[in-house]
């Protein structure tokens, strides 16, 4: 017997409920942390029920984050770990479109989801989860994902948006569709009165809106999107305005 | 009243109020009923520990319902009351042990606090100050520590 409790490691032998329950009370820096103890603190703080409580948390207030894994994790070690319908939903969120997808076979997907990790794109850094879970790592993707500036066509279409006028949200939504136009559809003509039709240019990630629009202030907000996006600031140069979609938290 | 035994055969009696925090001896009355006189044994506690554990159910006896968990909500361990505090100011032997009791008596409040308190004690330390205060050996291999170094790039400095 040992004269003090203190000289032997009390806090590991407990049962993994118990450590479990202890770890659930951390926040996501401090378990990481404890991940790097010990390989049983390891095995109990890389468990997926307590990441994916700490990404319930943490995107509660994000519109665009659902409870999803994150498009940004390279799936290919964890490819087992993932449930169909996860696969599937992960698929979507990388904006893969295929009819009649959900009738393909398990090996099929799987190949699907290795292909479409989004690797080379400019700004976007693809986590490539080693020893953690699909939930940490989809936690870790997004805080990595949190200061990007450049956003990609793709995301820019994907989304509905809030127009906002001195900052004031307006009701009103708005979408950018691939073929370059601006406006509740994709219609290809001009309308200016509210909800305006321009066409609209997208240049080295930065979003640029035609002439008509000097003189006027004004800003974009995330409505739905996948991105944490907000703020915008406008800059005037001599015939287009070009805006930057900054990201905030 | 309540007669219950620890597992070195101490005795107490307690207020059916204070019995009834434990999940296990509420169930336990109920299944037996009222009339039964026999002391309800508890062999995985001691009788030291059983102490403390009425000792916090008396504290807490006069507590209102807790409220519904908001799941949405960051499960927090900076909530602990003040005398919750100074009842959990023990060695880590006790205090381990008052938390296995908690979790089989089923006393959430307790287990609880039990748990946020030890998470206390692990936040704000290294990894290093952890090993340290809880005499956890590091047994990772050095590429084991390398691939955790760098899964956890992402806080450092956070």
């Amino acid at each position: 017997m040992p004269l003090s409790t203190n000289h032997q490691d009390l806090l590991t032998k407990q049962p993994p409920e118990i450590i479990t329950k202890i770890f659930s009370f951390l926040d996501a820096v401090t378990l990481a942390h404890a991940s790097a103890v010990s390989k049983r603190m390891n095995d109990i703080a890389t468990q997926d029920i307590l990441w994916k409580q700490l990404c319930k948390t943490r995107w509660a207030s994000k519109k665009h984050q659902d409870l999803s894994i994150h498009p940004f994790v390279d799936c290919t070690p964890i490819l087992d770990k993932l449930t169909r319908p996860e696969k599937l939903r992960l698929l979507q969120r990388r904006v893969f479109k295929q009819p009649g997808i959900e009738l393909e076979p398990d090996d099929v997907l799987d190949t699907l989801v290795i292909q479409t990790t989004p690797h080379g794109i400019k700004g976007v850094y693809v986590y490539v989860p080693v020893r953690c879970g699909k939930w940490q790592a989809s936690y870790i993707a997004a805080e990595l994902d949190r200061f990007r500036v450049d956003l990609t066509k793709v995301e820019l279409c994907l989304y509905e948006w809030e127009f906002s006028l001195g900052g004031d949200p307006e009701k009103e939504r708005i979408r950018f569709w691939q073929n370059g136009w601006r406006g509740l559809d994709d219609t290809p003509e001009i309308v200016e009165t509210w909800p305006y039709k321009f066409p609209y240019k997208f240049v080295n990630n930065k979003l640029k809106i035609g002439p008509w629009f000097l003189g006027l202030l004004f800003g974009w907000m995330i409505g739905d999107g996948s991105l944490i996006i907000r703020g915008v600031h406008v800059r005037r140069s001599r015939e287009i305005i070009c805006i930057e979609l900054n990201r905030v938290d | 009243m309540v007669k219950i035994t620890s597992s070195d055969n101490q005795e107490f009696t307690i207020s059916k109020e204070i019995a009834n925090q434990s999940v296990l001896i509420k169930n336990m009355l109920e299944d037996v009923g009222e009339s039964d006189d026999q002391p309800i044994p508890l062999p995985n506690v001691s009788g030291a520990i059983l102490q403390k554990v009425i000792e916090y159910a008396t504290m807490h006896k006069d507590d209102p319902p807790p409220a519904p968990e908001d799941e949405t909500k960051l499960k927090t361990s900076e909530d602990i009351e003040e005398r919750d505090k100074e009842f959990m100011q023990l060695d880590q032997g006790t205090m381990f042990e008052i938390i296995l009791a908690a979790n089989y008596l089923d006393m959430k409040n307790l287990l609880d606090l039990g748990c946020k308190t030890v998470a206390n004690m692990i936040k704000g330390k290294s990894v290093e100050e952890v090993r340290k205060l809880f005499n956890i050996v590091n047994d990772f291999t050095p590429e084991e520590e390398e691939q955790i170094r760098k899964e956890n790039e992402w806080c450092e400095d956070r």
